[in-house]
């Protein structure tokens, strides 16, 4: 009896399987005709401790993507295309990035992605270049940019572009300084902002006093701070570094000038310390203060998507419209080659920075390919508990 | 006194930073910092020592009590010290639901309750970052300014910090030596079966040291944030840091959180001023060679 009981239960389980391999097998329905899509993929953290930049990577984009797909879908050819946002998180995680990106280039079939971080970036750059895929990038490694890489374009202002304009800028004001020194983050990003920050320093006749650089997961910056006071510098250049950077030094009795010359935001540097510690407080930034009506749209767009204003998110605010405009000017959605060479003729009309500047592109001759979008950056102190803008850097790359 | 330190290519500290005011500033570091990771690891010591279980979660307990501090004292304005003892009482009784649904089971079990204690972490880290949002959050200094010693600054908010680390410590150690809880916590780290001879409720001891771990850490998270910040990934890098101060001192013993919290403190605090960032190999170099030397640790027992 048992051993019929065992036969009955197998050939169940068995029939019951069978159905639903045969279930899955099943052709698909056909699909009904809609709209064309046209899809791009924004690579960049979603979660962990670098969402902030991965929304601002993205959320420009998904932004832009809402207000062209409301007005019935982007216009090619004579052809209407419903834009499509594949959003992929990273988690900051180089392994993840290289997967997210085989994910939207083999199964999406995507033609398009928009990402930041080099050290992610790195892992699947050459991945989207074989397979002729468009790349924006708030990229400060060169390859992913240069002639190695002809498909791929920066939006994001190379700190040793930058620099130099900072520094004159803050001289201006501090013509007493003698010497500076920087804090970073090791990394990629890091030892290239420290390394233009102590370039333009050198340049200005500033005497350089090193780099000192931290992990991401310090908890306690006085001993880092301790060491540098004690080489007195007049200059400390902060880079992407953490409010208690801002505080501590005051704290300790520092008088000279705190900065940071990697593109930040100054309104979320005064949010996240206070008035006082803030005061003088010198930031790279793309947002100018005060803003355009333009910029002001945009940064109420942004955040009531995500809480909260960040300046990184302006270089992504070009990234979208060239990638956009691109495809319209080519006239074509898959020949990337077409859309490249289009997108290398764009200039962008910036009604987000007073006078609307014309942006458009440059090095050339340093990169071997003009595919480095030339995005304004602002430099912006906190004077009595609000922010201002002193000067605007336009970026010169023969 | 002056003096000249050469680290290879790795830095060079110059004869300024010898100066007897940095010294000075640099063993007030030490004190201040170590104050910190003793509040920190002690709550996971005694989660070991009574449980025997790996709860990487810990530094997410820290987290919720920043978090916690965030919204009660930075954003509703109520006291910041009134916030601490909610935050402490709220994530404690936190740790006993964890205690009872999740970690009970693999008590004594070091595998499963690792894996239990990662999947924690991301189901915490998950909530936090849809409830809270990713950006950094601050609050206003609880107290400003510093004190200055002929050119060596004391900033009291550090010193409030450390004050109320020792106070916490002193207070958990009375606790555990002279009340009767606290006896029955020390006979199950010493030994179960034997404390359950004795009629002490084993389960009632485990919620309880976990409730007193987790609200420790809550409690750290609420120290520390007017001078740090929290986001919802914070927790991660703090429970490398507890356990490599348990690993140094020895796994479930109390004084060794003591002894391993200030060697951790001096060497970060030293090395980090002295020889710059290279010095964090330092630091996993020492406890690789503490354990080689002694695999239970400075003060722990085979």
């Amino acid at each position: 009896m048992t051993n019929r009981k065992n036969l009955w239960l197998g050939m169940i389980v068995v029939v019951v399987l069978l159905a639903l391999l045969v279930g899955c097998a099943a052709p698909e329905a056909t699909p009904t005709p809609g709209p064309k899509v046209l899809k791009l993929a924004f690579i960049g953290a979603q979660t962990t401790w670098s969402a902030p930049w991965g929304h601002a990577t993205t959320y420009p984009g998904v932004l832009y993507i809402e207000k062209i797909n409301a007005e019935g879908g982007l216009l090619v050819n004579g052809e209407r295309y419903k834009i499509e946002a594949i959003i992929e998180d990273d988690r900051a995680d180089p392994t993840t990035a290289r997967s997210c990106a085989e994910k939207v280039i083999y199964r999406d079939k995507v033609k398009f992605i928009t990402a930041t971080f080099d050290t992610l970036i790195a892992t699947y750059f050459e991945l989207a270049r074989d397979n002729k895929v468009i790349q924006i990038y708030g990229a400060t490694t060169t390859k992913l940019f240069d002639s190695r890489n002809p498909y791929g374009f920066s939006v994001m202002p190379q700190p040793v572009d930058l620099a130099p304009g900072f520094y004159d800028a803050i001289l201006k004001e501090h013509p007493e300084a003698k010497s500076a020194l920087s804090i970073a983050g090791r990394g990629e990003t890091g030892e290239s902002l420290s390394a233009a920050s102590e370039a333009a320093a050198k340049a200005h006749g500033l005497k350089w006093l090193g780099t000192e650089f931290y992990d991401f997961g310090t908890m306690d910056y006085m001993p880092i701070i301790t060491r540098v006071l004690a080489k007195e510098p007049d200059i400390i250049d902060i880079g992407y570094g953490v409010a208690a950077l801002m505080t501590l030094p005051r704290q300790l009795g520092y008088k000279g000038v705190l900065c940071s010359s990697g593109t930040h935001d100054v309104a979320m540097r005064l949010r996240d310390t206070s008035p006082e510690v803030a005061e003088g407080f010198y930031q790279a930034d793309g947002t100018h203060y005060p803003p355009t009506p333009a910029m002001e749209e945009f940064m109420k767009e942004y955040e009531a998507l995500t809480g909260e204003w960040f300046g990184y998110a302006v270089p992504y605010w070009y990234g979208i419209r060239l990638i956009l405009q691109g495809i319209q000017n080519a006239g074509t959605v898959d020949d990337t080659e077409s859309i490249r060479d289009a997108i290398e003729q764009i200039e962008i009309q910036s009604d987000i920075l007073p006078g609307a500047p014309v942006i458009g592109w440059g090095g050339a001759k340093t990169y071997g390919q003009a595919h480095q979008f030339l995005v304004p950056h602002c430099v912006n102190v906190i004077r009595d508990g609000k922010p201002i803008t002193i000067d605007i850097v336009y970026p010169e790359v023969p | 006194m002056s003096a000249y330190l050469w680290w290879g290519d790795a830095g060079v500290c110059c004869t300024e930073t010898m100066d007897i005011r940095v010294l000075s500033q640099v063993i007030l570091n030490t004190l201040m910092l170590g104050g910190v990771y003793v509040l920190l690891a002690i709550g996971l010591s005694i989660i070991y020592s009574i449980m025997r279980v790996i709860q990487f979660a810990h530094g997410h307990m820290y987290m919720l009590g920043a978090f916690a501090v965030f919204f009660l004292f930075g954003q509703w304005g109520l006291n910041y010290f009134l916030t601490l003892i909610i935050t402490m009482v709220m994530v404690g009784l936190f740790g006993v639901i964890v205690e009872r649904l999740l970690f009970r089971r693999v008590r004594g079990l070091d595998l499963p309750s690792m894996i239990i204690g990662i999947g924690l972490l991301l189901l915490l880290e998950g909530a936090a970052l849809l409830a809270f949002g990713a950006h950094w959050r601050y609050v206003p200094a609880v107290v400003s300014g510093v004190f200055n010693f002929g050119g060596v600054y004391v900033p009291k908010d550090r010193l409030l910090i450390l004050s109320a680390s020792v106070a916490l410590v002193v207070l958990l150690l009375l606790f555990i030596e002279r009340t009767k809880l606290g006896q029955a916590m020390r006979a199950v780290a010493q030994n179960r079966d034997a404390a359950l001879l004795q009629g002490i409720d084993v389960n009632r001891i485990s919620a309880l040291g976990f409730a007193i771990g987790s609200g420790l850490a809550a409690v750290a998270g609420g120290l520390l944030l007017p001078i740090a910040w929290v986001d919802p990934f914070v927790g991660g890098p703090i429970v490398i840091k507890c356990f490599l101060v348990l690993v140094l001192g020895g796994l479930g013993s109390i004084p060794g959180v003591l002894v391993g919290g200030f060697v951790f403190a001096f060497i970060e605090s030293f090395g980090f001023t002295y020889i710059g960032y290279e010095a964090s190999v330092i630091v996993f170099v020492m406890v690789m060679v503490v354990l080689l030397i002694k695999p239970q640790g400075l003060l722990g027992h085979v």
